[in-house]
């Protein structure tokens, strides 16, 4: 089941000199097994959006819906536990929410509170630090003796042991050294070829282009654009109106094409892919 | 979630513009003339002050209300023993060889409006005065006491800090609450013992982003070059201007007139024959 946004407004501290209007009345469709990047400039509702999917925030009017559940501005959701489960969201520097002596415990403190015991949930505890990359030697360390990307990695494999349908990930990679970072979009993207839909908010835009199936852009607290990455990442002039830097590879490509190399832009989404456009463009000519 | 009690609210009015120095001296007066023994109609002249106050200074009278809420149970409370203690006045009922004089019930009402009208001033002070400029004041009240190498500037420092981080704090709380809900922790509805568990998920990360927080700003302070005994100018220069003279002659003005009054009643009732 897609999640739907049906013309959902939010503001913050209604009434109060501090009032503002994060949503402006979203209209949005995202597909069910996606990898759908979130963009936009700071201030333009990302955050805001995606916590309506688990019900963190709801609508001061409008709807989300979400596999068999409706949020909207009256209802009180029943069973809102599960829905929480159903869509696990990681915050941006999750690593601030450990809070366990041992890693094990806090892996084991979302899928404890929904219901899980025993040796199952020993073993959605080893699997999910395997997943992140660490080994079962960290499970009875404390989580404040290991490093900055360590504890990222805890954090993830915290919501990745609740086994959720629905991954949100707020800036995922913000702070993350290039390698971290990137094992960790690999990651991200091996849980999505298992099936799972996942929403990404993100200002890296070499990994949207790389690693997502859709975009999202947010502007202003409206939805922007939709699209397949290229064919947002491909429109300068689309571009600058939205204020967003195309990714690096995209800009190399632009350049080359405008120094007469007649490479197809829309079949250029990393490195190896461009090398390969090159390739075929030069390997014609000889 | 409602936004912090008694949190500054940037309206403009003539009583954000005063010196935080009037508003605080200004305060402390009418503080000490409401807890004066005051008769009725010294009483509602303040409340009448108040309520002006409250609308001139633009603070809504929801947020004041709401200040009022952690008090119920103590006025509740109040009542109870003082009709159990005092008993003074005419006897006004008998329950089971149990006698309620007027005087509890007067005793208790005159406690219950000095705490609302203090509650209400304090609100307003504290919602007109930025926090920042408010530790300003207090600093230069207790400057005199350098003389006596009282570290009025490390005591502002601290309390403006610590003002400082008030926000910073309420903000992180809100988001944690988020973070651990999404794990599952369900503060208004679970059990007892979940609940439990779901406080320490907030309150462990709490304390160590704080702790954190704090290493980072002592560290900051020292790497620019902070020394507590250095001398300091200010980048906001407190200004005391006309209005605040003349706020605080308004201010003296409505103190004397409600000690005095209270120690001559011949001149509210000499206002009550005028008015017969």
């Amino acid at each position: 089941m897609p999640i739907e946004f049906k013309n959902v407004s939010h503001t913050y501290y209604p009434g109060t000199p501090f009032e503002y209007q994060a949503l402006r009345g979203i209209d949005l469709v995202i597909k069910d097994q996606s990898f759908t990047a979130i963009v936009g400039h700071t201030g333009s509702g990302k955050s805001t959006l995606v916590q309506h999917i688990n019900a963190l925030l709801k609508p001061d009017s409008g709807e989300v819906r979400v596999n068999d559940y409706v949020i909207n501005h009256k209802s009180k959701i029943k069973n809102i536990k599960s829905l929480r489960k159903l869509a696990g969201m990681v915050f941006q520097f999750p690593e601030y929410q450990l809070f366990e002596e041992t890693i094990f415990k806090d892996i084991a403190f979302g899928p404890k509170n929904f219901g899980l015991e025993g040796k199952e949930l020993e073993e959605r505890v080893l699997k999910a630090i395997k997943l992140v990359g660490l080994d079962e030697t960290y499970l009875e360390k404390s989580p404040f003796d290991i490093s900055g990307g360590q504890k990222r990695r805890v954090a993830i494999a915290g919501i990745l042991a609740m086994e959720p349908e629905i991954l949100i990930l707020d800036e995922p990679t913000a702070g993350l050294d290039p390698q971290g970072a990137k094992e960790m979009m690999n990651l991200f993207a091996e849980i999505h070829r298992q099936g799972k839909t996942i929403i990404m908010i993100s200002h890296e835009m070499d990994y949207v282009l790389e690693y997502c199936d859709e975009v999202v852009v947010l502007k202003k607290g409206l939805v922007a654009a939709q699209d397949k990455p290229i064919n947002i990442f491909s429109k300068a002039e689309l571009l600058k109106g939205l204020h967003i830097t195309p990714p690096a590879i995209i800009d190399f490509a632009n350049r080359l094409i405008a120094n007469k190399l007649p490479i197809d832009i829309k079949k250029v989404f990393d490195i190896e892919s461009l090398i390969s456009e090159i390739v075929r463009v030069k390997g014609g000519n000889k | 979630m409602n936004i912090a009690l008694g949190r500054y609210i940037p309206y403009d009015s003539i009583i954000h513009r005063l010196d935080p120095r009037t508003k605080l001296l200004a305060l402390i007066a009418l503080l000490v003339a409401i807890f004066f023994k005051l008769s009725f109609w010294e009483y509602a002249f303040l409340i009448v002050v108040c309520l002006a106050l409250i609308l001139i200074s633009k603070v809504k009278f929801r947020s004041i209300l709401q200040a009022f809420k952690p008090m119920w149970l103590m006025m509740l409370f109040l009542l109870i023993i003082n009709v159990l203690v005092i008993k003074r006045g005419d006897a006004l009922f008998t329950i089971a060889s149990f006698t309620c004089y007027s005087g509890a019930i007067f005793q208790t009402l005159q406690i219950i409006i000095r705490l609302a009208l203090m509650i209400s001033l304090t609100t307003i002070l504290t919602s007109t005065t930025k926090p920042l400029d408010l530790t300003y004041a207090i600093e230069w009240f207790l400057s005199p006491l350098r003389v006596l190498r009282f570290p009025t500037h490390e005591i502002a420092m601290t309390i403006s800090l610590a003002l400082r981080f008030i926000p910073t704090l309420f903000e992180e709380t809100q988001k944690l609450i988020k973070a651990q809900a999404s794990r599952g922790v369900d503060l208004q509805s679970g059990k007892l013992k979940e609940k439990i568990g779901g406080l320490v998920s907030l309150i462990v990360p709490l304390f160590v982003s704080a702790f954190q927080k704090s290493e980072e700003l002592a560290d900051a302070m020292e790497a620019r070059g902070y020394n507590p005994g250095a001398k300091r100018t200010r980048y906001r220069k407190l200004d005391f201007a006309i209005r605040d003279l003349v706020g605080l002659l308004v201010c003296a003005l409505i103190v004397f007139l409600s000690i005095y009054s209270s120690y001559h009643p011949e001149i509210v009732r000499t206002l009550e024959i005028w008015k017969n």
